[in-house]
């Protein structure tokens, strides 16, 4: 043993090992504190983010339409944005591990708490005006960074939701306006809508289907009720409740 | 330079931070033992083992900056060797070592003290060290802790970094194991 000591004891004073300064442990902590705060805001921003998409881009209202809507649902769900989420948060659990309170906890309690806090975050964040006023920034070109994930996954889905006004109700159809265009709404019996759910003309509705020229093939209707419709490209706004249209710039 | 006991590990830690490097020999002299013991149950590799114990002090000491003299300073040393020792077992590819440990994934809810005493009192394990060899990396180095270096299952969840939990369940498990190695 006195062999190895001696060796300890030559390999430090011919200086081949140098005693780490304690600046250079400041900076490390000051590195370590300062990327442990980005990557959580980052993860509470993407938490959020994602959960004003699903809203924004009106994948929620997929669920109400039944099994009919839980396909598209499935399809419409920012999942890649899901999967940078949980690397995030498997980031931050790595973070805390350093910590000894988190490192001597069975992993599913400090996981399951870092879920909670993200995602009631996110929650509660995604309701704030702050995800609507960036995509309108990013609609009007003046939001450099993230412009294309708040129009790629912020703006309205077109292909098979449409919202609009009803302008006539009869016994055979329904014709609703939209932003652009009017399209017949055949009421087939197979029509899915919620029950005792009265329609009148100038309500808002959702409409899951598919449009053929001037009509368009419905699996369900419900009443709307959610944020105003950002759509992709079109840098249009519209306030379908008080009939306007208000075009900022095609 | 002669040691003075009365002088604790931590102040003498303190000492070394503070440029005192003689400090640093009678920590040497405090712990070259001990982590040469460990090193050698643990790589069961007398060359491996001496090389590792020299490497462990020469980070000790390069890194003892990093050491809070608050906290105690035999887990925090503990836990230098145990990096040292998965790094060297990692790189000679010898065994295999998990980055991911289930048993600190999911809560174990046993008694601890049921499961220290039941562990500590129908087993003598250091009868068994040739059988502690052929355990995986993770049962020996927690059946070394315990028995050997006689260290607590608060010391041992602070050198691993695991759930004190989790030292109960790897201990039963390595008895098993021990057990059934002996049967067959």
């Amino acid at each position: 043993m006195n062999d190895v000591n001696k060796k300890i004891k030559e390999q430090i004073e011919s200086k081949k090992i140098k005693m780490k300064s304690k600046s250079y442990y400041l900076a490390l902590s000051i590195l370590y504190f300062v990327s442990v705060i980005v990557v959580i805001l980052f993860t509470l921003f993407l938490a959020s983010f994602i959960f004003f998409a699903l809203k924004s881009s009106g994948t929620n209202e997929f669920l109400a339409f039944g099994y009919a809507g839980l396909l598209p649902f499935f399809q419409s769900i920012p999942w890649l944005l899901i999967l940078a989420l949980i690397i995030l948060i498997l980031l931050v659990e790595l973070f805390g591990k350093k910590i000894d309170l988190v490192s001597k906890k069975p992993l599913v309690y400090s996981l399951a708490a870092v879920i909670i806090v993200v995602v009631g975050f996110g929650a509660v964040f995604a309701e704030t005006p702050i995800h609507n006023t960036l995509l309108d920034k990013a609609a009007e070109n003046r939001l450099p960074l993230g412009k294309g994930m708040y129009e790629k996954y912020g703006s309205f889905r077109e292909n098979d939701l449409i919202v609009a006004k009803i302008i006539e109700i009869n016994d055979e159809f329904l014709l609703v306006e939209s932003q652009e265009n009017q399209f017949k709404v055949e009421l087939s019996d197979e029509l899915r809508k919620p029950d005792h759910v009265d329609l009148f003309v100038n309500q808002e509705i959702i409409i899951f289907g598919e449009i053929n020229d001037d009509s368009i093939e419905a699996k369900g209707i419900k009443p709307f009720d959610g944020p105003k419709p950002r759509y992709r490209g079109k840098n249009i706004i519209i306030d379908i409740q008080r009939s306007k249209t208000k075009v900022n710039s095609i | 330079m002669i040691d003075n006991p009365k002088i604790s590990d931590e102040e003498l830690a303190r000492k070394v931070q503070n440029g005192d490097k003689p400090s640093f020999d009678s920590l040497v002299s405090r712990y070259s033992e001990k982590i040469f013991r460990y090193a050698k149950r643990f790589l069961y590799n007398p060359q491996d083992a001496e090389d590792a114990t020299q490497d462990v002090f020469l980070k000790t000491y390069e890194n003892i900056q990093s050491f809070n003299p608050k906290k105690r300073f035999s887990p925090w040393i503990y836990r230098v060797a145990h990096n040292t020792f998965i790094n060297i077992i990692r790189k000679k590819k010898r065994e295999k070592i998990q980055f991911i440990d289930l048993d600190t994934v999911l809560p174990h809810f046993v008694s601890h003290d049921y499961l220290e005493k039941e562990i500590s009192d129908k087993f003598d394990v250091k009868k068994l060290e040739k059988d502690v060899k052929k355990l995986s990396p993770k049962y020996r180095e927690i059946v070394i802790l315990f028995f050997y270096e006689e260290k607590s299952y608060q010391e041992i969840s602070d050198i691993l970094k695991i759930p004190i939990s989790t030292v109960g369940v790897r201990l039963k498990r390595a008895k098993e194991r021990l057990k059934k190695e002996t049967n067959e």
